[in-house]
């Protein structure tokens, strides 16, 4: 064939096309391409992950020799009542946020969803939180939560007496959970904007003229179609929020009480407050374990409520 | 849909209280950033200044370390970025365009580091920091953002977009693998190399872990470490905090501005969050 010919008389730097043959070809400029990264992978995180495995073994405060103690780390763990503690905290701030974030996400991916005037200014507004510091913000709304505090301020023509909001122990995780979720509600809505986008607008065209009533259609069409960017929004969610540091460590410190240490932030605490490097390192192996158990878990009840066209 | 003319005025309603209510906090923030003092400890709150106090901004940039965070946070950011940038898209071309053993393999390790906590790998990483005498460094602040395998891997979907016939075309013209990566791939990414970019412009210029654990010294804070530190300083004067806090949202919001449309597409694709 000419074509084929043609291509032979050109063949030396035609290794992409020819996939099968001499596949070691490519490997002297790969590596020069891959350097870098491999360099940054094995630095930033083989190395690291690595030592993390010693570390949870091992006892040091940085400054002694490191000592290795088989896994009295995690016998301690399995016997700390902060941990426990902590660990509380942590189902309570993320089943919160999840609440929240996943109904008021909705509800602005619904609106947002809309053409109507102004559309573009109030997406960007709705994504301004999500995008700010973290510590900027987070001060703000400290101050915010004073007792005489423009919030308190606000609900006081409601009727509602001034709250106490990072004071008490009772008040702190809520406040905490409000101020998140006004950070964090705007991803939620993206997600689920783009979800909303994807379901064909014959679905509602063809069931309005069998007469289905909105809330027939959002019950039937939208939920149903919507659940697996709803599946996803949970499961990145939630690790997101396992790992939140930033609002804790400006706002509360983990107090009062104890009573917004989450697990990360009790992470933080032992490792760099107190310097117990290989029991924080223990710590953070428990919280990876959690976070894959919660996947799988996860995974498998998909099935319940996911649906898949 | 059709919306009848009262459902559109309600919904338009709606949504405009919405975006009240979520812009309240920087409204406030900026109003307290322009008062003084005595306002801003007043009760009831004091919504509008009445003169506004621009002297604020100057006191915290000049007398509360805020000029100087400026410039280290533009400084690391911009290395950052800019090195990650390189370095991912470097590593996502080896991915996209050529064969050599092993490859799906290391990409493989690529994904799967992706799975782990940030929270397993810091502690090491701070005590190799340490070990290696860097604390208090640019280099302990700038090394962790040079490389990203979630950068490598959304740049490598963006160049598997690309057609391979203009990766033939180069190199019928006599072109080798770094024309392609320099005069085809990178000129036709512009919107995977915004989205990484954006992405990484706002977690490390909003990053405060790292710079907790590695900086010590005023002089190398960066803008959220100084911020949080003021707050335990300077415990008094909330409207020169809130002067420091709106200079620190200032640039991540025009960048989001240019950027938006890469920003919000990307977040819907990779469901990453800064």
């Amino acid at each position: 064939m000419a074509t084929g010919q043609k291509a032979q008389t050109v063949s030396a730097p035609w290794s992409i096309l020819r996939p099968k043959k001499r596949r070691h070809k490519d490997l002297y400029v790969a590596l020069l391409f891959l350097a870098p990264s491999l360099l940054g992978l094995f630095l930033l995180q083989v190395l690291p992950i690595g030592t993390a495995l010693v570390l949870g073994v091992s006892e040091w405060n940085i400054i002694d020799p490191i000592k290795f103690v088989g896994l009295s780390n995690f016998v301690e763990v399995a016997t700390d009542a902060t941990f426990y503690h902590t660990l509380e905290n942590t189902l309570y701030l993320t089943v919160g946020l999840e609440v929240l974030n996943t109904f008021l996400g909705l509800c602005a991916a619904l609106l947002l969803k809309n053409a109507m005037r102004g559309i573009d200014l109030y997406r960007t507004i709705y994504f301004l939180p999500l995008i700010t510091t973290w510590a900027a913000v987070a001060i703000a709304w400290r101050y915010m939560y004073s007792l005489e505090g423009p919030i308190n301020a606000l609900l006081g023509p409601l009727g509602i007496d001034p709250i106490p909001w990072l004071s008490r122990p009772e008040w702190a995780m809520p406040a905490v959970i409000i101020t998140i979720t006004w950070k964090t509600l705007s991803w939620k809505t993206i997600i689920l904007l783009a979800g909303l986008q994807s379901i064909p607008n014959e679905f509602y065209e063809a069931s309005s003229i069998d007469g289905a009533s909105r809330w027939q259609q959002f019950w039937k069409i939208t939920l149903p179609l919507l659940s697996p960017a709803m599946f996803f929004a949970l499961i990145i969610g939630i690790i997101n929020t396992l790992q939140l540091f930033d609002p804790i460590f400006i706002m509360t410190d983990g107090g009062p009480a104890d009573s917004t240490r989450t697990l990360s932030y009790y992470i933080y605490t032992r490792g760099f407050q107190n310097l117990r490097m290989g029991y924080a390192a223990a710590l953070s192996w428990v919280l990876f374990a959690i976070i894959l158990l919660f996947t799988l878990v996860q995974w498998v009840l998909q099935k319940r409520w996911v649906f898949y066209q | 849909m059709k919306l009848r003319r009262r459902e559109t005025v309600s919904l338009q309603l709606v949504t405009a209280l919405g975006a009240a209510a979520l812009l309240f906090p920087f409204l406030w923030m900026i109003s307290a950033s322009l008062q003084t003092l005595q306002e801003v400890e007043a009760f009831p709150p004091i919504w509008i200044p009445e003169v506004p106090q621009w002297t604020n901004y100057i006191e915290a940039v000049v007398n509360y370390n805020i000029g100087r965070a400026l410039l280290n946070s533009a400084v690391v950011t911009t290395v950052s970025v800019v090195g990650q940038l390189i370095v991912c898209s470097l590593g996502a071309y080896a991915f996209s365009r050529l064969r050599f053993p092993g490859r799906d393999a290391i990409f493989l390790l690529f994904l799967a580091t992706m799975m782990i906590p940030h929270y397993v790998t810091i502690i090491p990483l701070y005590t190799m920091v340490w070990s290696a005498g860097l604390i208090d460094t640019y280099t302990a602040l700038i090394f962790p953002g040079l490389f990203s395998p979630f950068g490598t891997f959304l740049l490598r979907q963006f160049f598997n977009q690309i057609p391979i016939s203009l990766d033939e075309a180069t190199l019928i013209d006599g072109g080798n693998h770094w024309h392609i990566y320099l005069y085809v791939i990178m000129p036709l990414s512009r919107a995977g190399l915004g989205a990484l970019g954006i992405f990484s412009f706002l977690g490390i210029w909003n990053t405060l872990f790292w710079p907790v654990l590695v900086i010590n010294s005023k002089e190398l804070f960066t803008l959220p470490l100084a911020l949080a530190m003021a707050q335990g300083q300077f415990v008094t004067l909330i409207h020169v905090q809130m002067a420091g806090s709106v200079i620190a949202c200032v640039p991540v919001i025009v960048v989001f501005l240019m950027l938006q449309k890469q920003f919000i597409s990307s977040i819907a694709l990779s469901g990453m969050k800064q």
